[in-house]
């Protein structure tokens, strides 16, 4: 799960680590309020998960308690790539020397942490070159050591008058890493200002989502960008929506993304992805296919497997979805074999839904235009 | 020390069920016995002096191995917040094999153990891996439908559980048959993981690959920057998961520094196809494609 840049920082402030003083707001009226109080110059950031927030025009600067209005004003309520602006951040400008980067991160490859640094930070710092960046694996059973400390300093070329600030600095990010299960801890820029003070102007967090329950103190809804994808979440599904008009449903990530290719393969045009996940329950299939009827599809293709998964539950999931909306113009077809497929296949075709055992006849007739 | 993966096509794992007495683990340990495998022991602890489904469950795996100092393999079905003490128990005992079925352990744990059991020499697959099964040996270390599978000389190794029970079945509806089937794990980290899966693999001298890939991360990558310095790439068919998917930049700027364009399908696919593996764009061509193979 991201956080949004007010969330990481309130954690980055309880490890006392410096962030530009501000506050978040949902009202225009707020954001006046709020550059009134900092009274100097303030940024009006939106507080989206998208990447690329400043490019987008989702950060700009105010002189004026009145223009923060104005520009929060604006702000609020449009959408910027795809997701709306519900909150933003009135920070204090903090003027400052050098920005850098630095970056914790779980990494597959090396199956250990990885800690990325680079001398100059801000935007379009991944197109740096390869020779400016240093990476360091850590060992999670050994954690930080300080040769690798050493090295990320001489790497970030700063006066040695920093080093006791940025050593403090990264053992900190280190520890925020960790105790908070993260994939990703990154901060970008890390800046210096003149006064020698070191500001976190922007982190990003990513926590194992698999961790979250050892957080209770985190608002899981507030995380995802979409209000289908925050009920699938909620319902323990993944879903990403698309821009085509079958609705696609599986059990497994890998078998559900390779039945939209094969979708497209076909001539249609996937409107969803939804993992049913292993062991599903006839409760949470009916709750899945209304929220994908909620979307507005022209078709829905469930393709199921059973192995932990049991078809007949499946089967009565989505009968009692189609009792319950009653869907118009929508064909829904079904592919199921394996645990207690013949059950599953009969309560279906018993209520006169398409179904079955070869994947290929499923997709021919979700795809067929009659 | 011998392959574990060997171990397991010549019949020689002597398995234990780590979590036993819970509704997955006596649920799947009944279908393991029915396939064949040899569960001699179970463990769960506050549990022991029980029996389920005829194997004796001991309350430490310390206990069972004074019982039964055969077991090799463990099994996990312990759920995700106990994962982490089973696992390093069994690491500790020094079983050569373990198979994690147990979905939802932190990373930050898995990573631990991953690390702890290669410097104990012990081979961690998993976790959220469907498990191994070899028809030849009539051994199914986790939770795949056996009757998919068809004895064969096949051997296939993926990233997902659901899809690989879908190509095995397209192969033994064509009348290939598999030798050793194994699920890695969906988890972004891993214990074995693609490329030490196709090492170990190699060793066996396979005479025809399946490889069934996703999108993200650069597992597919590396297996083709390896295949490509050796001739086993010409026995390999892949098939990649997640072409229309739309492209997540989840790790934001760090992901684009550590892992650059690697990821996408396109990366995937030229990688691979210079390492002369065979990409099939559909699930039901792979038969075909290893026909070409085998005949060869």
């Amino acid at each position: 799960m991201k956080l949004y840049e007010y969330q990481a920082k309130v954690i980055l402030k309880e490890y006392s680590l410096k962030v530009p003083q501000g506050s978040v707001v949902r009202d225009p009226r707020e954001a006046r309020e709020i550059a009134k109080l900092i009274g100097k110059p303030v940024y009006v950031k939106a507080q989206i998960l998208g990447i690329s927030r400043a490019k987008k025009g989702g950060i700009i600067r105010a002189e004026s308690p009145e223009e923060a209005y104005r520009i929060a004003l604006r702000l609020l309520g449009s959408y910027i790539g795809g997701e709306e602006v519900s909150s933003l951040l009135i920070e204090e400008e903090v003027d400052y020397v050098r920005e850098i980067y630095l970056a914790f991160l779980v990494d597959g490859n090396s199956k250990s942490y990885l800690l990325i640094s680079s001398p100059k930070g801000g935007t379009g710092v991944e197109e740096l070159e390869a020779s400016k960046v240093t990476n360091y694996i850590i060992n999670p059973l050994i954690g930080l050591s300080d040769y690798i400390i050493r090295g990320v300093l001489s790497n970030l070329g700063l006066e040695r008058e920093f080093y006791p600030i940025l050593r403090e600095t990264i053992h900190k990010l280190y520890k925020v890493f960790v105790d908070y299960d993260c994939e990703l801890m990154e901060v970008n820029p890390l800046v210096i200002t003149n006064e020698g003070e070191l500001y976190v102007l922007d982190p990003k967090m990513i926590i194992d989502d698999n961790s979250l329950w050892r957080h209770p103190e985190l608002p899981l809804s507030s995380a995802c960008a979409n209000l289908r994808e925050r009920k699938a979440k909620s319902l323990g599904l993944t879903y990403v929506e698309m821009d085509g008009d079958i609705g696609v449903i599986g059990n497994g990530a890998g078998l559900t993304m390779s039945t939209m290719d094969l979708v497209e393969e076909y001539g249609g045009r996937p409107a969803c992805f939804l993992d049913l996940g292993g062991g599903v329950k006839a409760l949470t299939v009916k709750e899945a296919i209304k929220l994908v009827l909620g979307r507005g599809v022209k078709a829905i293709l469930i393709n199921v497997i059973g192995g932990i998964t049991r078809c007949d539950e499946v089967a009565r999931g989505i009968i009692s979805a189609l009792r319950e909306v009653k869907p118009r113009g929508v064909k829904i077809v079904v592919r199921m074999l394996g645990t207690l497929g013949e059950e599953g296949r009969k309560i279906l075709i018993r209520n006169g839904i398409p179904t079955y055992e070869e994947l290929e006849e499923a997709l021919k007739e979700v795809t067929s235009r009659d | 020390m011998i392959n574990p993966l060997l171990k397991v096509i010549r019949g020689e794992v002597k398995a234990l069920i780590q979590g036993i007495t819970g509704r997955e683990g006596s649920f799947h340990t009944k279908l393991m016995l029915d396939y064949g495998t040899d569960i001699v022991a179970g463990v769960t602890p506050g549990k022991g002096g029980v029996k389920v489904h005829g194997v004796p469950v001991y309350d430490s795996i310390r206990d069972a191995l004074k019982e039964h100092p055969c077991i090799n393999t463990s099994v996990i079905f312990v759920p995700a917040k106990y994962a982490y003490d089973a696992i390093r128990e069994s690491i500790d005992a020094g079983l050569e094999l373990v198979v994690i079925i147990t979905e939802g352990i932190r990373v930050h744990e898995t990573l631990k153990l991953v690390n702890y059991a290669k410097l104990k020499g012990t081979t961690l697959i998993g976790p959220n891996s469907p498990g191994i099964i070899c028809p030849g040996s009539r051994t199914k270390l986790g939770i795949m439908p056996g009757n998919f599978f068809k004895e064969g000389e096949v051997v296939l190794i993926s990233r997902s559980g659901t899809l690989t029970y879908e190509i095995a079945r397209q192969l033994s509806k064509s009348g290939l048959g598999i030798s050793l089937a194994l699920g890695i794990g969906g988890d972004p980290v891993v214990g074995l993981d693609f490329l030490e899966a196709i090492k170990g693999i190699e060793e066996l001298e396979p005479r025809a690959l399946v490889l069934i890939g996703e999108i993200g991360g650069s597992a597919e990558e590396r297996v083709a920057e390896y295949l490509s310095k050796r001739d086993l790439g010409r026995r390999v068919v892949a098939y990649l998961a997640g072409r229309v998917a739309p492209a997540g930049r989840r790790m934001g700027h760090a992901g684009a520094i550590v892992y650059g364009r690697r990821g996408s399908y396109e990366n995937k696919v030229k990688a691979l196809s210079e390492a002369g593996v065979k990409i099939v764009r559909k699930p039901w061509e792979i038969p075909r494609a290893l026909r070409e193979i085998l005949e060869f």
